[in-house]
């Protein structure tokens, strides 16, 4: 245990440090070794900067959006899968199967499928008179950039999800729904009134996990859109990115870097301390 | 309501065939534009491949040093797999028998590693890096990566190893093993499903690493597949076929490695979830 611990202080616990010190130094691409101290200087100026807020507003709107698309489309799969039907491994691995490419090999398809002139999606909204016409500028037009990126996104990420309610619906015992059977319920009445709560713990941590998970999300983003267009996908995590290694504004990019660390630590234990701690229904 | 007899299973059916064929097709169309040969500028989009070929597959190993490029992944993958079963192994087997605290303090102790993200320890680990001569090493992106590996590798690990039960550590103590020969002999052959996802997980997440690599390596030789695919799509954005097939080829290794261990994967990923 001991070692690990030690790789840990080296590999997470050291490079935090380094962040929140840098945040209250200015630091520049030179890398001075001794960079001037500018305490809270860095933060100001954040707040000040429409940019950030910007960021703020991209951030909640992409997370909200990545965790309710992946969280809904993983539990449609996993409802059907935990039916026992012919066919039923086939379709668990062709659901499943996105998780297993590569994020940049997604965003390359992806890119492709979306192309302009010849990309598929287009082709096919229009011919199924969706739209109106066949070239849809999906990574042009900062309003649907955002829909473009969270579609790739929940596309990547959903199966994770599958896979954890699905476990959880096997966990649950199959005579509660005999008994529901008996007494004449309704499927809805059936998922309102045992899976949905017997799924209360999976439900918890997964929701925890696809919330960090989309916070963090950069590699989709990057590689779509680099932010943009018109800094319409530019959230918190790619600004850190681009003030480091476009602006070479090391400094501030630690101080975002603080307040991005800071929110999910905040955010997690706040989650943490209300629903993982809480007493589980018997 | 006999019409519902058999409309039902049809309702079903038809549901989840439409919902494989949208979830699948983008893959179905990876495949399909790899196998076209010339820039697939057709409109209508050919659903069927008229003459399949493997042209671009050859192509694709001659513009680029993909063979390179693949090789440096599959270093980086192995050697990030290698690290994290290493280090999360012993401190999930420490986990598991000599627990001192509430469980669900260190289960949380683990998410907090999955919820920084990349580009922020991107940073510091440049900074880091430049004063260790790491920089455009494939070992530093190693190394920078197990930073998200082994947390999630060690969770799955002692979601298993709890599910081994103590009275074959204690007998392997009479016998007079050590600990450590315990932990190697008895209790990895028993959870090795649990080793078989911890390591699965590690490659892909060091095959699919971009961050690290793409900031860290500026040496073209030294790329990893990822990296190249990405700057291969910002020079020739026309070569849509081509850039389909480098896409297949990095998605293969950890497609069928994600195919040939799903169960376990899936068991390991939610292991401590379901349970706890």
């Amino acid at each position: 245990m001991a070692p690990t611990a030690l790789w840990m202080l080296f590999v997470l616990v050291y490079p935090v440090y380094v962040t929140i010190r840098n945040s209250l130094h200015n630091v520049g691409a030179g890398f001075d070794p001794h960079p001037a101290f500018v305490g809270l200087r860095n933060y100001a100026a954040l707040v000040d900067d429409p940019i950030f807020w910007h960021s703020v507003r991209v951030t909640a709107l992409f997370t909200l959006g990545n965790l309710a698309g992946s969280f809904g489309l993983g539990l449609l799969t996993a409802m059907l899968l935990h039916e026992r039907f012919r066919g039923r491994a086939l379709a668990r691995t062709v659901l499943l199967l996105p998780w297993a490419l590569p994020q940049v090999a997604a965003v390359v398809v992806w890119r492709w499928l979306l192309q302009v002139q010849y990309g598929a999606v287009n082709y096919i909204l229009w011919r199924a008179h969706l739209v109106a016409t066949p070239s849809i500028q999906w990574l042009v037009r900062p309003n649907l950039g955002l829909y473009a990126v969270l579609m790739v996104a929940v596309w990547w990420q959903y199966p994770i999800a599958t896979t954890f309610l699905q476990a959880g619906m096997e966990s649950i015992p199959v005579d509660l729904y005999e008994a529901a059977g008996i007494d004449g319920a309704t499927p809805w009445q059936r998922f309102r009134h045992i899976t949905w709560p017997g799924l209360s713990h999976v439900r918890n941590v997964l929701l925890l996990l696809l919330l960090f998970w989309s916070l963090g999300q950069v590699i989709i983003i990057w590689t779509m859109t680099a932010g943009g267009p018109a800094r319409a996908t530019q959230t918190l995590a790619i600004l850190v990115y681009q003030r480091a290694f476009s602006d070479f504004q090391f400094g501030s990019a630690a101080a975002l870097a603080t307040i991005v660390l800071t929110v999910a630590l905040g955010i997690g234990l706040v989650y943490y301390r209300l629903t993982l701690l809480a007493p589980r229904e018997a | 309501m006999a019409a519902w007899r058999w409309l039902r299973p049809a309702l079903f059916y038809a549901g989840t065939v439409f919902v494989c064929v949208v979830v699948g097709f983008p893959i179905y169309w990876m495949v399909v534009s790899a196998l076209e040969p010339g820039n697939l500028f057709n409109f209508p989009p050919r659903f069927f491949p008229l003459h399949p070929a493997w042209g671009n597959f050859v192509h694709i190993f001659t513009v680029n040093p993909l063979g390179r490029w693949l090789a440096n992944s599959l270093f980086v993958a192995t050697g990030t797999m290698i690290c994290s079963l290493a280090l999360g192994m012993h401190a999930a087997y420490g986990l598991s028998r000599f627990r001192s605290r509430p469980v669900d303090g260190l289960g949380f102790l683990m998410l907090v590693g999955q919820m920084i993200p990349v580009t922020v320890l991107t940073i510091p680990f440049y900074i880091m890096f430049r004063s260790l001569h790491l920089i455009d090493t494939l070992t530093g992106v190693v190394i920078a990566t197990t930073t998200f590996s082994v947390p999630i590798c060690l969770w799955m690990l002692k979601g298993f190893f709890d599910g081994v039960p103590r009275e074959l550590d204690e007998a392997a103590l009479t016998d007079g093993c050590t600990r450590l020969a315990a932990l190697y002999r008895v209790i990895l052959p028993a959870a090795l499903p649990g080793v078989v996802a911890a390591a699965t997980f590690g490659f892909m997440l060091g095959w699919n690493e971009f961050f690290f690599a793409s900031t860290f390596l500026g040496t073209e030789t030294k790329w990893v597949a990822t990296v190249g695919l990405v700057t291969y799509m910002g020079q020739y954005f026309v070569e849509w076929s081509a850039l389909m097939a480098t896409a297949f080829v990095i998605t293969i290794v950890p497609a069928i490695l994600f195919l040939a261990t799903q169960r376990y994967m899936m068991a390991g990923i939610t292991q401590g979830a379901v349970k706890a």
